[in-house]
């Protein structure tokens, strides 16, 4: 199988560098923020004295002592390195390392579940390891940093650090590395007694095919090209003459293919620009595809043996240079399995190619994604896609750290555990949220949605415009704007998922691997800063 | 207020609200304090008179209501005072999972001590509280007494200018209480600064130059130790050497008088006394500042203002 399902429609995207203006964007976001952050201790300060005058005074100190212990924050590394020590000692002699063997219990009856097909083998322990490794770290690791400082404070241990010279920042940071070396130290005990254990469980064949990390060239969209309503997309489908987005919908609902009839002038058009110098060397390159094979007669037409019914696909080559075709190959289309073309190398000399598909069954159709065809440009190991795999379960964890260090300058042991858990379940809905509060996905706010379940009143129709129903849809307005600003400050982290990579044998994009750390990045510094203010300004003991 | 002030307190205020801003209660009212360098200062007081609020305002631990707490010349919220500052808390709040070095070794690197600097002064520490054979075990292992002296070293590893001490001597056996004593005063004679506070008078009484008397938040008495224990109203004859007949002649006197003498001079009550009549009086006449009957004395502070 040499597909990885990508929703997109441009997938060449996955594979391209962030764009230059991202550190302004997180800038004014920071700024913008900032200044509510602002006003929020202003507001706070105000209540307490009484006094706008000595809230400002007080407000603006807080805040230049804040930035200048945030400036200087490199001075104290060695108080840092410390406290880091003493997280990463408390983690050790508290025996938490032993959650480890928890972590093999399940080790041993994957094998029960384990699908018949090699195809199938590879993902499902790959997807095992990965969940086994996600859901044993990330909730040890919100327990232990979400009651780490809590128990600080409770047990008064802090009084005798924070009477140091140590800045309260310091004991921020310095926690979230100790946390971090002891779960970095863990993520890679654990990666490699998975990577040992999927090496020993995966057959001779599902490792010549998937044990591997390809690396595709993705069509991209050209400039010169463009469908009828003035679309520009990597893959364009020819249909009645003219070139569409979208190819014959065959009524399937997942619309993520779309499809070509057979035995027409019907065509799927994938535009490719690449660097052709990367194939110099190379006498022939592979280009794998997965295509759908939609039938409208029965019986299996890629059966065993039925060669001549198949369903035959023409592939041709064109150089967009010179507009000739460089190479052309008709082959009958593996259903799921996919097949390889081996073109030679001289065709892509260009670096400027167009890749025409064409179902040549009569009555039978062909379905294709933009990511469906790609060149194969190299292959790695897959122990080293692995562990790109690990370093963005690793970012998660930062992620979460981060956020529940956060949380617990300003809350309790378990009420931390509760937000962080939550932060992390949400980032998960993040796009449904989303989609709630744009209004995409139907329903309306919580009021109007529990409305319609109550009276069984459908989605597309209006609500009755009766008193009540005008009462709650106001206060859905209010509640849409407060889960609107929850939306966009909750992390996204479906962006923190690249287990489909692995396992499918694809390498993790090192554009996207950057991205993710950038991402995770730029969320947790504000969160962490903000946390730092929190700490600062509040009373250590009672 | 001279230089030499260590500490100083103006109109130091404390009052715990509740997560509603409702007042809960008044924990230190507009205290006035001043301790010189090289002194060791008492802060006395019963349980809940602000004692412990006092010194948790002037770590920084608590932030003032109102007024401020200067701590060798700095603002109690600044970081930067914590270099010269050593503090034991009520407690030994320290990490249970550490051994005694790595006690030491931890809070030596939060004041960025070289370690070969950081080695020496551990050795010595540890020798100077009589750890030695117990270096090497953690912490959760250690009795109450073995934790009390494990606090104190980490309170002067960076070699304080001012040490904070809150109830040094609670939990230690009267070996131990006497060792401790012996430490505090051995820390005055190389010119540091204590501030202790304690429930325990006799501690108190023994080493401590200047105390100040806590009750309900509000300051009662300030003084020097030998002049508030001093009784200006009994006298006190000690005399040797006296022939017969002036020994008879004193004794007809004081028969006279109805007396029976023995020595001369102002007699001491003790601090226990004092400290019990002054929290009777205190609660008599609630927010009085407590006036001696002396006559001829005034208070060496003026009386604060009840609110």
């Amino acid at each position: 199988m040499f597909a990885m399902v990508i929703e997109t429609t441009n997938p060449s995207l996955l594979y391209s560098m962030p764009h230059w203006s991202l550190p302004f964007w997180w800038i004014g976001t920071v700024l913008i923020l900032s200044v509510f952050g602002f006003a929020g201790a202003l507001l706070l300060t105000w209540l307490k004295t009484h006094s706008a005058a000595r809230a400002f005074q007080l407000t603006v100190k807080a805040l230049f002592e804040g930035l200048i212990e945030i400036v200087t924050l490199p001075a104290g590394c060695s108080r840092i390195f410390a406290l880091a020590k003493l997280s990463f000692r408390e983690a050790i002699r508290r025996r938490i390392l032993y959650v480890f063997f928890l972590f093999l219990i399940p080790f041993l009856f994957a094998g029960w579940y384990l699908p018949n097909s090699p195809e199938g083998q590879l993902r499902f322990l790959v997807a095992f390891v990965n969940g086994a490794i996600s859901w044993l770290l990330i909730p040890l690791s919100v327990f232990l940093v979400s009651m780490s400082l809590p128990t600080d404070i409770q047990q008064h241990t802090i009084y005798t650090v924070v009477t140091k010279p140590v800045r309260r920042l310091e004991i921020l940071v310095g926690r979230i590395l100790g946390f971090m070396g002891i779960f970095t130290l863990v993520l890679l005990i654990m990666g490699g007694v998975g990577l040992i254990y999927l090496r020993g469980q995966s057959d001779a064949t599902v490792r010549q095919s998937q044990w591997t990390a390809r690396v595709p060239i993705y069509a991209t969209a050209p400039e010169d090209v463009t469908t009828a309503n003035e679309l520009k997309l990597p893959l364009m489908f020819y249909k009645k003459g003219q070139l569409q987005a979208q190819g014959t919908n065959v009524g399937k609902e997942w619309a993520y293919r779309s499809h070509i009839e057979g035995a027409t002038s019907d065509s799927a058009h994938w535009f490719f620009q690449f660097d052709p110098s990367q194939f110099q060397n190379r006498e022939e390159v592979p280009v794998e595809l997965t295509f759908d094979i939609f039938k409208t007669t029965k019986g299996d037409p890629t059966r065993p043996g039925a060669e001549e019914s198949g369903v035959w696909c023409l592939l041709r080559f064109v150089d967009r240079k010179t507009g000739e075709t460089v190479f052309d190959r008709t082959f009958r289309v593996n259903n799921n399995r996919g097949n390889v073309v081996y073109v030679p190398a001289k065709a892509f000399a260009s670096g400027n190619v167009e890749v025409i598909a064409q179902c040549l069954t009569r009555n039978q159709f062909l379905g294709m994604a933009p990511a469906d065809l790609y060149l194969l440009a190299d292959e790695r190991t897959f122990e080293g896609n692995f562990l790109k795999g690990l370093v963005t379960i690793w970012l998660k964890i930062l992620l979460l750290t981060c956020v529940a260090v956060t949380a617990s300058t300003f809350l309790k042991g378990f009420v931390t555990i509760l937000f962080t858990f939550m932060v992390y379940i949400l980032g998960f809905f993040h796009d449904f949220m989303i989609g709630i509060v744009t209004g995409q996905v139907r329903g309306g706010g919580p009021l109007e949605s529990s409305i319609r379940l109550f009276t069984q009143n459908n989605q597309v129709t209006d609500l009755d415009p009766n008193f009540f129903n005008r009462i709650a849809l106001g206060v859905d307005m209010l509640l849409l704007e407060l889960m609107r600003a929850l939306a966009y400050i909750i992390p996204n982290l479906t962006l923190l998922d690249t287990a489909e990579f692995v396992a499918s044998g694809f390498d993790i994009p090192w554009a996207l691997l950057l991205r993710n750390a950038l991402f995770v990045i730029g969320y947790v510094v504000p969160v962490v800063i903000f946390g730092y203010f929190v700490f600062k300004n509040r009373e250590l003991a009672a | 207020m001279t230089t030499d002030a260590v500490i100083e307190t103006r109109n130091l205020t404390k009052v715990y609200r509740d997560f509603w801003g409702r007042k809960k209660v008044d924990a230190l009212k507009s205290l006035n304090l001043t301790v010189q360098r090289g002194e060791i200062f008492g802060l006395l007081g019963p349980n809940g008179s602000g004692k412990t609020t006092s010194i948790k305002l002037l770590l920084g631990l608590l932030f003032p209501s109102n007024g401020e707490a200067l701590v060798l010349g700095k603002p109690a919220s600044d970081v930067a005072k914590n270099e010269r500052i050593g503090y034991l808390p009520e407690e030994s709040y320290l990490y249970r999972f550490l051994n005694a070095e790595e006690t030491l070794d931890f809070y030596g690197r939060l004041f960025d001590i070289s370690g070969k600097e950081r080695r020496k002064r551990i050795d010595s520490l540890i020798q100077q509280v009589g750890l030695n054979r117990a270096r090497k075990r953690v912490l959760k292992e250690y009795s109450k007494g073995m934790t009390r002296r494990i606090g104190v070293a980490q309170a002067l590893i960076n070699d304080p200018e001012l040490i904070l001490l809150d109830e040094p001597t609670s939990g230690l056996d009267p070996l131990g209480t006497r060792e401790m004593k012996d430490l505090i005063r051995s820390l005055r004679d190389e010119g540091k600064t204590v501030v202790l506070c304690s429930h325990l008078l006799a501690d108190v009484q023994d080493v401590c130059d200047r105390i100040a008397i806590l009750h309900q938040g509000e300051l009662k008495e300030l003084g020097r130790v030998s002049d508030l224990l001093s009784i200006q109203d009994m006298t006190e004859i000690k005399v040797g050497g006296l022939s017969d007949e002036a020994k008879e002649e004193i004794r007809q006197v004081v028969a006279r008088h109805n007396g029976n003498l023995v020595s001369m001079g102002h007699p001491s009550t003790t601090l226990e006394d004092l400290f019990l009549k002054i929290i009777r009086e205190s609660e008599a006449h609630p927010g009085r500042r407590y006036l001696p009957e002396r006559e001829g004395e005034q208070p060496t502070e003026p009386p604060v203002s009840s609110n």
